[in-house]
């Protein structure tokens, strides 16, 4: 690999890095499912009324005004049938340059920075039976031109706070949590950058959730229709916390032979007043069997664990550590991930995070090595 | 509903007198402010409300904790606006009153008011604030205070100390059926507002829907009520470092 392009790699892995799209954390801190602040039940995307009034009253720092000038209360609504929302997020990214010596050579991985808008999404949702049933969309418009993130049927006001969704959805599995790039995010596949099409149902029962999703699969290979995907997640919330477990099955197998991902594995957060603590530890089991040829299994660990303070309305810091290991039965080869995080929402709409992450990795893999330090607007509704 | 909304509107314009609030207007602001909580019809019963301890108010009812009437009466249009603006501490219900023009309070304090029993406009008991002239805070009127805490027998819900500790606090219930813990006075995080005045008008109209009776009858004389308000007030701590890191918080404040 040449030094252009190994910095290439390490910024385009950077540049993925720390595209928000749900706070589990304020969700945990004030006792809440994803459900209480957004459209979608399990998290993430457009915000509902309750979430945008939260936005206004219990994020920010200041709320623009004075005696006399008002700004009144930004409703995402635009009459009782239509309701938008939006996320824009501008980065810019300096990543630290390694050099590695690995078996007497030196690895160069280059640094640099860079400004850039990694998301850019327009949400909109159409009720067409209040309380019941609605249309939704969250279009992504950029980077890299403009898809549907999720676009899907929602039946919702069911008894046991039940729903149900189909189109193309975002699968229900574990803590969605705000960093896409964390490993247990990236290594178990269940992020926002990466969707299936199917139906999922869940239900919230007293201070149980739990959701299950049909999907055509996102292992590789064209949906044969006989092959598919089980996502489930379940769990226990209570002012306090949560707890709860994820396991998927997802078939990939075709006429080549057997492929079959598992990943399963548990969560939990707490709040202890301004604390906030987020765990999450998945175990992903690779399963193949190539046609006429022997069967293997390979063992991979992710693991996640996040530390939020709220220091006053609208100023928050967080640590959060990752560590994964990409197979189990090789010794040394894990790699470690640890972001410390400054959060300011300094108006309604608007937060700003400053973030340096450390990466540790192997030698060999010098491009998983830089710290980089991300600034981030976040404009939103 | 929407034909008795109509007609609670009219009959509200008229008790209003001279400049009533634009109730089309309260409507807007309702919608964008108020429903995703209390709902459509004003029932308590919006999207937000099931996760929310305390829940949100019922409007139809009519039963207000806050007001400067008599107990079971219907607040005023201005107790409303104070609700709105200020909030209330320790719950959901957020100051509105830095997003809100006060035309908006006005207007939505009567959308709100619309959805409840009609009738004659309700006498008011306690002074506005700006009126209410608290007796002197002396060591005295403290002691004082501390005996009428025990007479009354404050301390059945609040606790000897103020705590919220008392034996009748694991069965208080407000009028969802729910639980509600009586006020602890060391943290201080007091509902209705915490100045003199606020807590004055709380013992004097009780808060309605909830175990906190009026106690405007048993005490009659400015001297006691004022007594008690430097008295409970004077409970209040100020927050160490592990109150203020573990310690309840209002998510809007």
């Amino acid at each position: 690999m040449t030094d252009g392009s190994l910095a290439r790699a390490a910024l385009s892995l950077t540049l993925l890095a720390l595209t928000a799209n749900a706070e589990p954390h304020l969700a945990v801190r004030e006792g809440f499912l994803c459900s209480q602040c957004h459209v979608n039940r399990a998290g993430g995307g457009k915000r509902n009324a309750f979430g945008a009034n939260y936005s206004q009253t219990a994020l920010p720092l200041w709320r623009p005004g004075s005696d006399t000038t008002r700004l009144g209360v930004v409703s995402p609504n635009l009459g009782e049938y239509v309701s938008v929302g939006a996320d824009v997020r501008v980065q810019h990214v300096t990543v630290e340059t390694v050099r590695t010596q690995f078996e007497g050579e030196w690895l160069v991985a280059p640094g640099g920075n860079t400004l850039r808008v990694p998301q850019a999404n327009l949400y909109g949702e159409l009720t067409v039976v209040k309380d019941h049933l609605a249309l939704y969309l969250d279009e992504k418009l950029g980077p890299e031109g403009a898809s549907a993130r999720e676009a899907m049927i929602l039946l919702y006001g069911l008894p046991y706070g039940g729903y149900a969704k189909a189109g193309r959805i975002l699968l229900p599995y574990g803590l969605r949590l705000a960093d896409d790039e964390a490993f247990v995010r990236q290594a178990t596949g269940f992020n926002f950058g990466n969707q299936d099409l199917g139906v999922e149902v869940g239900a919230e029962p007293g201070p149980a959730f739990i959701t299950a999703a049909l999907s055509n699969g996102t292992l590789g290979g064209t949906d044969d229709n006989e092959r598919k995907q089980l996502t489930a997640s379940a769990g226990v919330k209570a002012r306090w916390g949560r707890v709860g477990a994820s396991y998927s099955w997802n078939d990939g197998t075709t006429p080549a032979g057997l492929s079959v991902r598992q990943v399963g594995g548990g969560f939990a957060a707490a709040n202890f007043g301004r604390l906030t603590l987020l765990s999450e530890v998945d175990l992903i089991v690779d399963t193949a069997r190539p046609k006429g040829g022997e069967r293997t299994q390979s063992f991979e660990l992710a693991a996640h664990a996040e530390a939020d303070l709220l220091i006053t309305r609208g100023v928050g810091v967080r640590a959060a550590f990752g560590y994964h290991d990409a197979n189990l039965k090789v010794a040394q080869d894990h790699r470690t991930r640890l972001a410390l995080t400054v959060e300011v929402f300094p108006i309604p709409f608007l937060r700003v995070t400053a973030t340096y992450v450390m990466r540790d990795d192997i030698p060999q893999r010098v491009q998983g090595r830089g710290d980089f330090f991300v600034v981030q607007l976040h404009g939103f509704l | 509903m929407r034909a008795g909304l109509a007609v609670a509107l009219l009959l509200a314009v008229s008790a209003w007198g001279d400049e009533p609030p634009d109730l089309v207007r309260g409507g807007v602001v309702y919608r964008d402010a108020c429903e995703s909580c209390h709902g459509r019809e004003g029932d308590g019963r919006g999207p937000g409300a099931a996760a929310l301890s305390p829940k949100p108010r019922n409007f139809v009812t009519g039963a207000f904790k806050f007001r400067s009437t008599e107990s079971g009466e219907r607040p005023l249009l201005s107790d409303v606006m104070r609700t709105v603006s200020t909030g209330v501490r320790g719950t959901w219900m957020t100051a509105f009153g830095p997003l809100l023009s006060p035309t908006d309070l006005k207007a939505v304090a009567g959308y709100v008011l619309a959805f409840g029993p009609k009738g004659e406009p309700p006498e008011r008991v306690v002074p506005p604030a700006g009126e209410l002239r608290p007796l002197p805070d002396t060591p005295a009127a403290r002691e004082r205070g501390r005996a009428l805490y025990q007479s009354l027998k404050c301390g059945q819900c609040h606790g000897p100390e103020g705590r919220g500790d008392g034996p009748a606090a694991a069965t208080a219930v407000d009028d969802h059926g729910e639980s509600t813990a009586p006020l602890d006075f060391t943290v201080g995080l007091y509902k209705g507002g915490s100045t003199p005045q606020d807590v004055y008008r709380t013992f004097v109209t009780g808060l309605d829907g909830t175990p906190m009776p009026s106690y405007g009858d048993s005490l009659p004389s400015e001297e006691d009520r004022w007594a008690l308000v430097h008295y409970v007030r004077s409970l209040s701590r100020s927050p160490g470092f592990f109150r203020w890191l573990f310690g309840p918080r209002t998510p809007w404040e």
